[in-house]
């Protein structure tokens, strides 16, 4: 049981980089802090190590204030983007590095690293010294360096940046599968959306020195709360209109001349809004085949992409993508064609 | 390219002998049986080198040069490893004055700092000590040190230090078993240039060597000026040989070939 909780995190250089971060982890999680560069990530990882003091707020592990401690007794594992391996020690020797500290007996730190070297499928490299390994082997060894010290949390800085993408996909499932293994609590730092998605237990968006939004990865995906996160999370269509009318269950969004239906009952008339949705979600047909949330909309471009097609579509005055499935059978518009988009009301929703 | 490698190979022996050139004319004029400074040297005999060796003041100035420059060398590594450290991985204010104060020796004309040494000592400090004398000494030979460290501390990912320590390593252990074996290079070649510098200062111990503290160049400076006879050859032959063999065996112990190169 380790929990890691950072509790209004606030620390500036030239100028404010978090301005009252505020994060729990729950003990043997994957929590992934995904933001864009330069927004605080290895700032806030350096704090949860001690490399670097907060101005303001605690970090707590395992409910206990750990602000005043040295790194060196936190017991945590970290592995940084370009791996920092020591490059005047054997990867045996960079294993043994924190077990040696430990004053772990010979024969034990023997063990381990074999055991470790089984985990990272890197048996009979001992001896190598690290300028001797591939970037990929480095990254494991790296990690294995990390664990092998069974740390009470795992914190990884951007670890696959550095390696290409087959490599990278590869390390995901090994990383994935070595979580599974050793259930430490972990906090993985990226800035690639993927990665986030496909890793975590839940995802925590860092924007402006805050978490803007936290949640499992479909929450992220299919809902993201703001138009930062929309945007970040990959392009998607946000228009903005003005609520016309609010019922029981069905609010009404004005958009120019379009009227949109949304289930979101909680706005206020005449609020301004954003709203919000997935450019795989839009319909596009030649026929009309309902009355409600169904537009009449003229190509403006169109690109076959293999699984899909995509669209940009005009509405009036508003441009929206589209990405539409298609098999043989499918029929693709070309530019000037007049069609119908279609869009379900659950598929909008309400940005911040 | 075969034109360029000739070039090259010219180029490197023309250096070779021009560097080597002054050594041989002292080499060979050491074995003259004149009583004065000749070349090309007249007949042949030891007597010089038995002269020069059995002179004590000699012997005892090179003693003297070989612990100042010994002193001063390990003097300059202390402080200058614990001073790069500081330099290259904190920032604070001075910063930047203490790092030229450092390294200002090496541009400034060594006479006037010699001068004012000289004045400082004997106003403020009690006149010329061998403890002084280090002291003018560690000043020129701290920027070598402080120079090279510095290098090899800036080629040292700060990150390095950081896993050591959140792998459990206290900051003496950090530095111990990770940063030290890192700069290890930066840190002999700075030691050894140090010494070197020291050993072969004339100008500073010039002014504030005092006569108990003679150091060899100096003494070679008095003897030119008032004795000049081959002894000061033999004795400069003697020397030069047993700093080649010292660098030779140096080479073969630590590569200083290698280390020159990174
Ligand atoms: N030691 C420092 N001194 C001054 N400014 C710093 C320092 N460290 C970081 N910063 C600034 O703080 C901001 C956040 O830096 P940080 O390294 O935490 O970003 P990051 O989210 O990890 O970015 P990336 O994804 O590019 O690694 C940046 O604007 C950076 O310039
Ligand atoms: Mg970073």
């Amino acid at each position: 049981m380790v929990t890691v909780q950072l509790e209004n995190i606030k620390k500036s250089f030239t100028e404010p980089v978090l301005k009252g971060l505020n994060l729990s982890v729950k003990s043997e999680e994957f929590m992934s802090l995904l933001g864009p560069s330069g927004c605080g990530k290895t700032t806030t990882l350096n704090i949860i190590c001690g490399f670097l003091k907060p101005d303001e707020g605690n970090v707590y592990v395992n409910d206990v204030v750990v602000n005043n401690l040295a790194p060196h007794k936190r017991d945590i594992g970290l592995v940084f983007q370009n791996y920092a391996l020591f490059p005047h020690m054997t990867v045996k020797g960079n294993l043994a590095f924190g077990l040696k500290l430990r004053k772990v007996n010979k024969k034990e730190i023997e063990k381990m690293v074999q055991e470790a070297m089984e985990l990272i499928k890197l048996e009979g490299k001992e001896d190598r010294y690290p300028r001797e390994l591939s970037g990929g082997q480095q990254q494991r060894v790296a990690l294995a360096r990390a664990l092998i010290v069974k740390p009470q949390v795992l914190l990884l800085d951007e670890p696959l940046s550095n390696l290409d993408a087959k490599l990278r996909r590869e390390m995901r499932i090994e990383l994935r599968r070595i979580h599974k293994e050793v259930a430490t609590t972990t906090i993985y730092v990226t800035h690639d959306q993927v990665e986030a998605l496909s890793l975590s237990d839940r995802v925590a968006i860092m924007h402006n020195g805050e978490i803007e939004q936290i949640g499992s990865p479909t929450e992220i995906y299919q809902r993201p709360k703001t138009d930062f996160i929309a945007d970040f999370m990959g392009e998607q269509n946000i228009i903005s209109g003005k609520v016309a009318s609010v019922a029981e269950k069905e609010t009404v969004v004005s958009v120019g001349d379009l009227l949109i239906h949304i289930p979101d009952s909680s706005l206020e008339k005449g609020k301004e809004v954003h709203l919000a949705f997935r450019k795989e979600n839009v319909r596009v047909n030649k026929k009309k085949l309902s009355n409600v949330n169904v537009f009449k909309a003229q190509v403006i471009y169109h690109a076959f992409v293999g699984k899909y097609v995509q669209y940009l579509l005009s509405l009036d005055n508003i441009r929206i993508l589209a990405d539409v499935q298609v098999d043989f059978a499918t029929q693709i518009y070309k530019e000037g064609d007049h069609v119908f988009v279609e869009l379900r009301s659950e598929d909008f929703w309400v940005l911040q | 390219m075969k034109i360029k490698l000739d070039l090259l190979k010219w180029y490197s022996l023309i250096r070779f002998v021009v560097t080597l050139l002054p050594l041989i004319i002292i080499f060979l004029s050491a074995f003259s049986e004149a009583s004065f400074l000749s070349f090309p040297p007249k007949g042949f005999s030891l007597k010089w080198f038995v002269v020069a060796l059995t002179d004590k003041s000699i012997l005892r100035s090179i003693q003297t040069s070989l612990l100042l420059a010994a002193v001063a060398s390990m003097l300059s590594l202390l402080i200058g490893t614990l001073a790069s450290y500081a330099l290259v991985r904190y920032r604070f204010p001075g910063r930047n004055i203490i790092d030229s104060f450092i390294t200002a020796p090496l541009t400034l004309p060594m006479v006037g700092l010699g001068l004012g040494l000289l004045f400082f000592f004997s106003s403020f400090l009690g006149g010329l000590s061998f403890i002084n004398l280090v002291f003018g000494h560690v000043i020129i030979t701290l920027p070598y040190v402080v120079r090279n460290i510095s290098i090899s501390l800036a080629a040292v990912d700060k990150s390095l230090e950081q896993s050591a320590m959140i792998l459990g390593a206290g900051p003496i252990t950090t530095f111990y078993k990770v940063t030290l074996p890192l700069i290890k290079p930066g840190l002999i070649s700075g030691t050894l240039m140090a010494f070197i510098a020291s050993f072969n200062n004339t100008t500073i111990s010039l002014f504030v060597a005092s006569p108990e503290n003679l150091t060899f160049p100096v003494k070679i400076f008095y003897f030119i000026e008032f004795f000049p006879d081959p002894r000061m050859f033999a004795i400069s032959s003697f020397v030069i040989i047993a700093s080649l063999a010292i660098m030779l065996a140096l080479d073969r112990i630590f590569g200083l070939y290698k280390i020159a190169l990174r």
